[in-house]
């Protein structure tokens, strides 16, 4: 048993997570940064634990020490543990953080994962990550059908281009496939994504043009970095063909990982005279060279910010969206803890999509639940997909009585023209 | 154009990314097989998403239109 | 007893010696053969310059920034543990070399000297041995116990041993620097002299773990004394 991940684990041990497996001393300071172990008291769930129990299974295979170092030949249980060591994880790096030698759990589960993955043991129905893979297929066989696509998509852009004019200006435009624009922007599913987005390039007066794809990188999700690359590959290749200056990514957290982390390496010297960015960022900048302009105060109710950790922990960006809702919200009430060290929603790494895990989910964000309740806030306000979606579960299931919004909707909606 | 009859409707409206996708899946999975499912839709991405979902697991696109600006895809459950 | 004496005293330390270092060489070497990751592991805060990362990283280290946030017990037990360690090494280089300019500088005399060595020494031997009293409890607590496993034990038990033996010889018995010294620059440069009578059976105990903790440290994770700084900047690179 096991075989297969034994042998991609060790082949895909690098750097980091060899030190991870000869230097954690298991002092257990990640266990208390866990929502996942703070909800579950479930040992598969302590951060060192899913190390050891990979390492464990790594050395169950050979050695007499195998008494010493208690390890044991894999069997069932050692399976389930792993496989819930691996997939009950949204790899948000909290524990990362607080470990003395910033061992980096989220890498240990990106390579589990796709391990686990093609060793095929079984127990996928129970993890239901099968969907994950789903997503990411359709995302790179959307480059096949894109140019069949391309007529359709447009016509309908313009029906939507035509509904947010009579709603908020006759002139805005929502450009798709335009050659020479400076900035590709890159949205979400769900015109939640695209909307505010368009109001604000067109108040800033953007050079910019909609790309006929997503961001989203499911792939990312499962380790399977050969995917991730071809499913990014269309969107740097939509970006070459048009000539844009500047890639920017929504309000979606791995996404912008892949694109601030990966791009770099993945593409190297094809992706050199593009520059990448989230929107977050780029809004901020907007506001802060008077390119836009809000109405103070236009939201009085009190207000929270949820720091996403791909965008927070992991990608730097923690004033820049404070700035913009400190602009527009006059009540605005941290959540403790905050910024790098801001529990997780419970719902990243690919879970959200996981609809088997919509429990484990519910329990893993307790602690984001109970952060909520202390602010008093009634609207939450985050600059991730996943997290936005994860937090209206919450607030259904705990009760919050709280509205869910992205940074960028507060932006659109009090924007002076 | 094939005559069908739809066997069950979801309208994948005002949800959250990747949410029509895993719902249409979960539904097309509850479904017989040759059984076609109607679904709802409001923005071009998800429309690009659909139809590349159904080419990566090979159910079959019948059918799109577009009513009131809401866009309707008929699937059919291949296997 | 005589002939087993002999062997820790001067045939199992060059043994010790070769595979402490033997293997803090090979310990590298896999890290070395480790392919690095080729991206950002981006882990914020993140200072932009290597050399502002490295101090970084440095702080966070000698600090243990993390634990104190996470869990403060933990943190005084690993800190205090730490820094008594880290005084008990220092001092012991007294027993090879001494501080010639320091007490020329300080202008003390041999009398001073002692005192003060016997006063750090205590000090600092207790700020070794609670603790580790401590984080040996808490393996047997809990969820600790949970993500514990053998190794974890025995280091403690080791260095726990180590910390009774050699505090036994600060406090209860004398044991004479000067012949300690000639016996350990013996060692190191092939003019062998007697080990220090005076400090009695605890000595041979306490060189004997000292030897076996060096040949264990490369192979354990006794390794995060090299590894810490490292992998730190991996992770925010």
């Amino acid at each position: 048993m096991l075989t297969r991940f034994l042998e991609i684990t060790r082949d895909r041990i690098n750097r980091p997570l060899q030190y991870y497996q000869d230097i954690c001393v298991r002092c257990g300071a990640c266990m208390d940064a866990c929502h996942f172990y703070a909800a579950s008291r479930n040992p598969a769930h302590i951060p060192a634990q899913r190390m050891m129990l990979v390492r464990k299974a790594l050395q169950g295979e050979r050695s007499w020490l195998n008494w010493y170092r208690d390890a044991d030949r894999a069997d069932g249980r050692q399976v389930s543990e792993i496989q819930q060591a691996m997939w009950e994880c949204t790899g948000c790096r909290r524990c990362a953080t607080f470990c003395p030698f910033d061992l980096d759990t989220a890498l240990l589960v990106s390579v589990g994962r796709y391990a686990l993955m093609n060793e095929g043991t079984g127990l996928e129905a129970e993890t239901g990550h099968g969907m994950i893979l789903e997503i990411g297929n359709a995302e790179i066989s959307k480059g096949e059908i894109i140019e069949d696509l391309k007529e359709f998509y447009i016509e309908q852009v313009k029906l939507l281009e035509k509904r947010v004019q009579d709603e908020f200006a006759p002139d805005l435009q929502i450009p798709v496939d335009k050659k020479g624009a400076e900035i590709l922007y890159v949205p979400l599913v769900g015109e939640h994504a695209t909307v505010p987005a368009a109001k604000i390039f067109h108040a800033a007066g953007a050079d910019w043009t909609m790309s006929l794809f997503t961001a989203t990188n499911h792939s990312f999700f499962v380790g399977d970095m050969a995917r991730a690359k071809q499913a990014a590959r269309l969107i740097l290749d939509e970006a070459l063909r048009l000539g844009v200056k500047a890639i920017v990514y929504p309000e979606c957290g791995h996404a912008t990982r892949t694109l601030l982390s990966f791009f770099e390496n993945w593409f190297g010297e094809e992706i050199a005279g593009i520059e990448r960015m989230n929107l977050e960022p780029l809004v901020a900048s907007y506001l802060e060279q008077g390119k836009i302009n809000v109405r103070a105060g236009a939201v009085d109710t009190p207000i929270t910010y949820h720091d996403p950790c791909n965008l927070g922990r992991n990608g730097g960006f923690f004033e820049e969206p404070r700035s913009l809702i400190r602009a527009v919200a006059s009540e605005f009430r941290e959540l403790e803890p905050n910024r790098a060290l801001n529990w997780c929603c419970g719902g990243g790494g690919g879970l959200i999509a996981v609809p088997e895990m919509k429990e484990t989910r519910m329990q893993a964000g307790n602690e984001k639940a109970e952060q909520i309740r202390r602010t008093g806030a009634k609207w939450v306000v985050t600059a991730c997909e996943n997290c936005k979606t994860q937090l209206g579960d919450l607030n259904e299931h705990y009760g919050l009585g709280v509205e869910i919004k992205g940074v960028t909707d507060l932006v659109a909606d009090a924007l002076i023209l | 154009m094939a005559e069908y009859t739809v066997e069950s409707t979801l309208d994948a409206r005002g949800l959250n990314c990747p949410m029509p996708v895993v719902r249409t899946s979960q539904e097309i999975k509850k479904m017989s097989v040759g059984g076609v499912l109607e679904l709802l839709a409001t923005d071009p991405g998800s429309v690009a998403d659909m139809i590349a979902w159904c080419k990566s697991t090979g159910n079959e696109l019948l059918d799109r239109k577009t009513e009131d600006g809401v866009f309707r895809f008929y699937i059919r459950r291949v296997n | 007893m005589e002939s087993i004496a002999f062997l820790f005293c001067f045939v199992t330390p060059y043994v010790a010696a070769a595979a402490f270092l033997g293997g803090i060489a090979y310990r590298l070497t896999v890290w070395r053969q480790r392919s690095p990751v080729p991206v950002h592991l981006s882990m914020f805060p993140r200072p932009e310059s290597p050399l502002a990362r490295l101090g970084h990283a440095l702080v966070d280290t000698f600090t243990l920034k993390g634990l104190w946030k996470v869990n403060k017990p933990l943190w005084v037990g690993a800190f205090a543990m730490h820094l008594g360690l880290l005084s008990l090494l220092l001092g012991h280089v007294r027993t090879v070399t001494d501080y010639y300019l320091l007490w020329e500088l300080l202008n003390w005399g041999e009398e001073q000297q002692a005192l003060f060595s016997h006063l750090a020494g205590i000090v600092a031997g207790v700020l070794f041995m609670v603790p580790l009293v401590y984080l040996l409890g808490r393996r047997f607590a809990g969820a600790v116990k949970w993500i514990s496993v053998p190794e974890d034990y025995l280091i403690l038990l080791l260095l726990l041993g180590i910390a009774i033996t050699g505090n036994h010889m600060r406090f209860l018995v004398e044991v004479d620097i000067h012949q300690l010294r000639a016996f350990l620059q013996g060692l190191i440069f092939f003019r062998w002299a007697p080990a220090p009578a005076s400090a009695g059976i605890s000595f041979i105990y306490h060189f004997a773990m000292v030897q076996l903790l060096m040949i264990y440290f490369p192979f354990s994770k006794l390794s995060h004394t090299i590894g810490t700084v490292l992998s730190k900047m991996v992770a925010r690179s």
